[in-house]
């Protein structure tokens, strides 16, 4: 038991050092770009953020609004109507500081982890990872650093769409439904939104969007000649993506309490 | 003269044995070999993208199993490979897979790229869509785009694997035309053909010939 134990934390030590190293990388690969490639790399960056970011907003605008209804809800069933300053700091403290970007992170890993994993995988079993060394490209700088920081952008953007619909969708639900006057809820949103909120929602949504396409993109690379091993690699990516950003998600909010 | 790559009894468990071969500046080289399987072992320890198990393989003077994975890089600029496939990038769109080697190493401007691309085209005698991805091109459109992405960087050293394989007669005989006149377009530019196929020698009648089949074991 302990030595299982003993194991599966060493085995998720040496996957998140992996991963920082990978991180790492595709920073350093990221000044090199001011050396050569700049028009291909930041056409990958493009694409990335696009699938990532564009495609998935309508996806993240219907999740955060229902959410925001359904927040904006319990809240008031907790602490009843006439308390818009509570209801404003509360929905604050949920939406911003911890379902935001965690919600946001759950999704992308959905609609684009696996994807990474499984089209890497691909293009390593098809040669053409292979084929893209030969002409002198490394594949930290041209497929995995654009991918890291893309998904990452994309996920910092997301992560505030989120926050700003979920709080007017849950308004709207509580002006509708409890008739809550826009100034007192507004007034609570915008003082408790201190800059350390803010800051703590975009670095946690950084490090979820860094920490799930470097494991996504390590899957990926990872498969070696069977096509089984691409659907592996994507469940992988996926798992250990999800409990990446659970982990990061506690050690982040258990830092900013201390 | 001297050798721009040199391979010193060579081995591959289970694939060759004992393969010794060097062409120099300039030269035309075909190499024939018992089966297409191995061209692309070939191809790839020339990249140094593997090593060998046995002997020694150097390219352009330098130990390539030795090389880090930075100088690989560089030394791989000077190399232009057609790969049996083509070697897309299946993500890539024609246009983007033909320049993507001079748009990534040069500084050139975009529409000096455009001009260059769409010249070598014409030259590699493309005529399919270039928005379309490689999926939809013809293993001869495929190799075509990959000639053309290895021209646009005018390598020193051009690598075709398997060159005749799965082509016709026409597109063979036009895809070594292109390939004879691009090695004559500078001097000193070697070019190794990896072949099995032993028609490939009377198409090349000015190369030199290095017959592996004799000398394997697989």
């Amino acid at each position: 038991m302990i030595t299982a134990l003993g194991r599966w934390i060493l085995r998720h030590f040496i996957l998140l050092a992996d991963l920082t190293r990978l991180i790492v990388a595709a920073f350093q690969d990221m000044l090199a770009t001011f050396r050569h490639g700049r028009r291909p790399v930041f056409r990958v960056f493009l694409k990335q953020v696009y699938f990532t970011g564009m495609q998935a907003f309508k996806v993240i605008a219907v999740i955060s609004l229902i959410l925001g209804a359904v927040i904006i809800t319990q809240i008031i069933s907790l602490v009843g109507t006439g308390n818009e300053s509570l209801i404003g700091r509360v929905t604050v403290w949920v939406v911003v500081r911890e379902l935001g970007p965690l919600l946001t992170a759950i999704i992308v890993i959905a609609r684009s982890g696996g994807a990474i994993a499984t089209e890497l995988g691909g293009m390593r079993i098809n040669g053409e990872i292979e084929s893209i060394e030969s002409l002198g490209i490394s594949t930290g700088h041209y497929l995995i650093m654009p991918r890291i920081l893309g998904v990452a952008t994309a996920v910092v953007i997301l992560t505030i769409y989120f926050e700003i619909i979920s709080i007017l969708g849950g308004f709207t639900v509580a002006a509708i439904g409890w008739h809550m006057p826009f100034d007192p809820f507004f007034e609570a949103v915008f003082s408790s939104l201190t800059l350390n909120e803010l800051a703590v929602s975009g670095a946690k949504s950084l490090c979820f969007g860094l920490f799930l396409t470097a494991a996504c993109c390590r899957e990926g690379l990872q498969v070696g000649k069977s096509l089984t091993e691409i659907p592996q690699a994507a469940t992988s990516g996926v798992m250990h993506s999800l409990f990446l950003v659970f982990a990061l998600d506690g050690i982040l909010t258990l830092a900013t309490l201390l | 003269m001297i050798e721009m790559l040199k391979a010193d009894h060579i081995a591959v468990v289970g694939k060759f044995e004992d393969i010794s071969f060097a062409a120099v500046h300039g030269e035309l080289l075909v190499l024939l070999t018992p089966k297409e399987e191995i061209n692309s072992t070939l191809t790839r320890l020339l990249l140094g993208a593997t090593k060998p198990d046995r002997g020694d393989l150097t390219l352009f003077g330098r130990d390539i199993g030795s090389l880090p994975h930075s100088e690989l890089l560089k030394i791989r600029q000077r190399i232009g490979v057609v790969f049996a496939g083509g070697g897309l990038v299946s993500n890539l769109k024609v246009w983007e897979n033909l320049t993507l080697p001079l748009d990534y190493h040069s500084t050139l401007s975009s529409a000096v790229i455009e001009e260059r691309g769409l010249a070598t085209l014409q030259r590699v005698g493309y005529k399919g869509r270039l928005m379309d991805l490689p999926g939809h091109l013809s293993l001869y459109q495929r190799r075509q785009i990959g000639l053309g992405r290895a021209m646009l960087t005018d390598p020193d050293l051009m690598i075709f694997e398997s060159p005749s394989q799965g082509l016709n007669q026409d597109e063979r005989q036009a895809f070594i035309e292109v390939a004879r006149s691009f090695h004559d377009g500078k001097p000193g530019r070697a070019s190794l053909f990896l072949t099995s196929n032993p028609a490939m020698a009377e198409l090349l009648q000015d190369a030199r010939v290095v017959n592996l089949h004799k000398r394997q074991a697989t």
